[in-house]
């Protein structure tokens, strides 16, 4: 697996535990050990965003930090390389 | 406001054209039960639920469902790429080809475009919260009779992660309806709208945040 795959990899698994977290929350809005599983998540996967973007472009339109516009570069998502 | 994210929820990866599963996976974006369904049905309806954990719940899992949308037309896509006009001909193919190409047009898999007809938005949270719940059940449903018609296993992956997806926001979903319910019945009285009934609703949300609404914050 190649460094940008891993940190695509992870940034879905790290997303996901959050949106899982975040589903529950809503509906348990008062459980403090969801709420850590959540902080612990929200931290791994800033981390690993931050990671991915400084190699392989921004993943927002929002996040473009480099001086090119780098957002419009593929492969795009639906196209199976990333 | 929303933002996109350039990257998939679920990775699909499938190397392997198969018009004819093409046909019927693309039900899962423009078909009754289909995910552009979901995302309207619950986009449509969360202006009206009455607590503030409804409008979190409709409005993340309406966001979710967009994230599968793009899931299923991803997979559609890659199903049809590099076809060649006899493999189109031969798969059945051919009567979708004649009016998409194979650009991605939201349908069910009978060829019935994407029509709002599919969903309600009834400006009553528990009909409103009923189907929600029987929507999911549905979705969950088709994609059990994808998982028995697929062969390739790049396919069955993100099949069965959607799948699984159907499943969490039922409980979620069965969840709100508990929440909802629990604060009708506060006063032992629950046969109204309380997105309509104005005085009534006022009522249970005054029994409501004495109670619990400031400790969930």
């Amino acid at each position: 697996m190649n460094k940008e795959k891993m940190l695509l990899d992870k940034i879905q698994k790290y997303d996901f535990a959050l949106q899982e977290a975040s589903l529950f929350l809503n509906s348990h809005p008062d459980d403090h050990c969801a709420m850590d599983y959540y902080q612990y998540f929200k931290k791994l996967l800033k981390e690993a965003k931050h990671e991915y973007e400084k190699d392989f472009g921004p993943l927002t339109s929002r996040s473009n930090h480099a001086d090119q516009w780098k957002y419009v570069y593929g492969p795009w998502p639906w196209e199976g390389g990333k | 406001m929303w933002l996109y994210e350039k990257r998939l929820q679920f990775p699909v990866e499938i190397k392997k054209a198969d018009p004819a599963f093409a046909k019927v996976m693309i039900t899962q974006l423009g078909g009754p039960d289909g995910e552009l369904s979901a995302s309207l049905r619950y986009m449509s309806q969360r202006y009206v639920m009455p607590y503030p954990q409804l409008k979190a719940m409709l409005t993340e899992i309406a966001t979710e469902e967009l994230a599968h949308v793009e899931i299923v037309s991803a997979m559609v896509y890659q199903l049809t790429k590099n076809l060649t006009i006899d493999e189109i001909k031969k798969n059945g193919f051919d009567v979708y080809f004649v009016d998409h190409t194979t650009g991605i047009y939201p349908q069910a898999a009978a060829g019935i475009p994407h029509r709002a007809e599919f969903y309600q938005s009834k400006g009553d949270p528990i009909a409103d919260l009923c189907e929600d719940l029987a929507a999911e059940q549905k979705a969950r449903v088709v994609y059990e009779n994808l998982l028995r018609l697929a062969t390739d296993e790049e396919v069955k992956k993100p099949l069965r992660f959607l799948r699984q997806r159907e499943i969490i926001h039922f409980q979620r979903f069965g969840e709100a309806l508990g929440i909802l319910q629990h604060h009708l019945n506060a006063d032992n009285y629950y046969a109204f709208n309380p997105s309509f009934d104005e005085d009534e609703r006022k009522k249970t949300l005054t029994c409501f945040d004495k109670k619990t609404y400031h400790k969930a914050k």
